[in-house]
């Protein structure tokens, strides 16, 4: 399942579509295992650092540009906020069931946080809400908590 | 300058070969004022190609209003036809320009959840700049056919025009076009490929799909309305680019529509010219998006939809035979654009359609020699359609690596298909049984070995895992 991105990853290891790929292969292995009875932690920690390495690459790493989102735009599947959101969100998901909830708080504060620090309004608690699974609505609760911390 | 080539979803700038425009170089006369307002233009339009999103659209639109001036320049002075229709082709293609980026820059504007509403302006926008390209383009085939003799009527072009009457059946006399005509009917083509994306985009439905699930009348209504015009779209688009490739009957319809498929007593059709592979790769990622949309519309039947396949199919195919790289052809860009679209499609075509085409590969006689790239060996018979296709697919965009294996973008795509391929995966009865008793066995031995064997109602607990293990897969109904 993998087998296209690791081969991208082989050629550039900054290439966040490819960790991207490999984070949703691992998802879907995880959610596999989960239907097969298992409880799908070791894959789910894998989809978190994938989505991780993703992220950093185009939040942090090198050719990304807060002042230019043009230039984001050149990464197909986290060109545009919303993307970059989803995959954080996806992100805590895989936290939460690796058994990580306070990482995934982590992952999303660091979200708000530059989002705040780029001027940019606080994520809209409807995030906050539509988090069913308990862990994962205390991890976006304390994310939203640390956001509104850092805008008062 | 000259356009950009119709690029499928999922893939940016790569097919390489651009449409010319033969008709520029009757231009360089003397600085005319036309002329000189022409140039100013196209240095505009450069430097709006190199902007930054912080600078918005503003480069591109000084350039097309350059441009507007070189045009109406050009009319006054009695410049010659041939330099106004150079002007008019000029000032389309920046205006196509134009909506591309009002588009990207939308797409990439910062918030939370990025801009929503800013999107669809941004689409209603591009929508009125296509238009206006296409009324352009329209002027500029006006202006040369008047000199140059060829076909005088409105081929299509104009943002309301009615399609284009039948290509030439492959005996018949055609009008003299030249180069530059076959280069704008790609920029058409082109143009009108943008028109169907920012029509959909404006409607909220990129990807065709009711946004609201049927929830919401007016919005499945709005889709509906989005999918009709864009499909019509790329049916004109459809037009212009295979008689750019040389006309060929078969692949004038692009939905098929009041069309019958391809038999075997229809006469053999002539070999697309050689030069043709630019417009014959965009006529197959136009057919596949087509096919693509249209398998969301209820009123398009299958028999429809396996029509478009088959020539987007056909399509690509003699894209490949007539591609060469001496020539520019990009021939990696155009088996990365086919393999991608052949996967996205696997996805969204229904059985019955995925079934038929599979078929149809499965009738084609076997190549006298390898193919390019080192294809993998021949793959037992696979359980479904769907999945032999997103096979195809993935050896075609493992042809496309083997080319440029640097380009990660075509490993990612592989991916893409490969993970379908593995979700929807099902195992063959014979290879199910044969896992699920080696497996039984397996753990006969070790159930015979613990210390503390479970009890034989435990055992059985087993069987409801295994069989959903040997589950055979699901057989589809063929087409009517």
């Amino acid at each position: 399942m993998t087998e296209g991105y690791n081969a991208a990853l082989r050629v550039d290891r900054r290439c966040a579509d490819g960790w991207i790929g490999r984070a949703e292969a691992a998802w879907a292995a995880s959610e596999a295992a989960r239907a097969a009875g298992n409880d799908g932690t070791a894959e789910a920690a894998d989809a978190a650092r994938a989505y991780d390495a993703a992220l950093s690459i185009v939040e942090g790493g090198a050719g990304y540009d807060p002042a230019d989102p043009w230039r984001n735009a050149d990464w197909s599947r986290l060109g545009r906020p919303r993307d970059r959101r989803d995959a954080a969100h996806n992100a805590a998901c895989a936290r939460v069931r690796a058994g990580d909830p306070a990482g995934a708080a982590a992952r999303l504060a660091a979200v708000a946080r530059a989002e705040v620090a780029a001027g940019l309004p606080l994520p809209p608690p409807s995030l906050v809400d539509a988090a069913a699974d308990a862990d994962l609505g205390q991890a976006f609760a304390a994310a939203a908590a640390a956001a509104a911390g850092l805008s008062a | 300058m000259t356009p950009k080539p119709y690029e499928p979803p999922g893939r940016r700038e790569k097919l390489g070969k651009k449409a010319k425009k033969g008709a520029t170089t009757a231009t360089a006369t003397t600085a005319a004022p036309w002329k000189a307002a022409l140039d100013e233009g196209l240095k505009l339009q450069q430097r709006a190609e190199r902007a930054k999103a912080g600078e918005g659209t503003e480069r591109n639109e000084e350039a097309c209003r350059a441009l507007l001036r070189a045009c109406e320049l050009a009319d006054e002075d009695g410049a010659g036809a041939i330099a106004a229709a150079t002007a008019h082709d000029h000032l389309a293609d920046s205006l196509v320009a134009w909506a591309g980026r009002v588009g990207d820059v939308a797409r990439a504007a910062h918030g939370p959840l990025g801009d929503p509403a800013g999107e669809i302006e941004a689409a209603s926008r591009a929508i009125a700049l296509l238009r206006d390209a296409l009324s352009h383009y329209a002027v500029a085939h006006a202006r040369s056919a008047a000199v140059l003799g060829g076909d005088s009527d409105d081929p299509g072009y104009g943002p309301d025009a009615p399609l284009p009457g039948p290509a030439p059946t492959p005996g018949q006399e055609r009008s003299p076009r030249g180069e530059a005509a076959d280069g704008r009917d790609v920029s058409v083509g082109n143009a009108l490929c943008a028109l169907a994306e920012a029509t959909l985009d404006a409607a909220g439905c990129p990807d065709g799909a009711d946004p609201s699930d049927g929830a919401d009348p007016s919005a499945t209504a709005a889709a509906a309305a989005a999918r009709a015009i864009a499909l019509a779209a790329l049916d004109r688009a459809a037009r212009v680019y295979a008689r750019a490739a040389g006309g060929e009957d078969r692949w004038t319809t692009a939905t098929g529509a009041g069309t019958p498929p391809p038999s075997s007593s229809s006469p053999p059709a002539a070999p697309p010219p050689d030069d043709a592979a630019p417009a014959l790769a965009n006529l197959g990622g136009c057919l596949a998006r087509a096919a693509a949309l249209g398998a969301r519309c209820p009123e398009l039947d299958p028999a429809s939809l396996l029509l478009l396949a088959r020539r987007a199919r056909a399509a690509w195919t003699a894209a490949c035979s007539v591609s060469e790289q001496e020539r520019g052809d990009d021939l990696p860009a155009l088996l990365h654009d086919w393999g991608s679209g052949w996967g996205q499609l696997a996805m969204d075509l229904p059985d019955a359609v995925t079934d038929a085409l599979a078929a149809d590969a499965q009738e084609l006689p076997p190549p006298e020699e390898p193919g390019v790239g080192a294809a993998p060996a021949p793959l037992p018979p696979p359980p479904s359609g769907r999945a032999a296709l997103l096979r195809e697919a993935a050896r075609t965009l493992a042809d496309a690596a083997a080319f440029h294996r640097g380009d990660a973008e075509t490993h990612c795509a592989r991916g893409d298909v490969l993970a379908a391929l593995a979700e929807g995966k099902s195992l063959s009865p014979s290879l199910s049984l044969l896992l699920g008793l080696s497996l039984f066995l397996s753990l006969t031995l070790i159930v015979c070995r613990l210390p503390d064997p479970p009890t034989p109602s435990a055992c059985l607990s087993f069987f409801p895992q295994l069989r959903r293990i040997l589950r055979p897969p699901p057989s589809h109904a063929p087409i009517p």
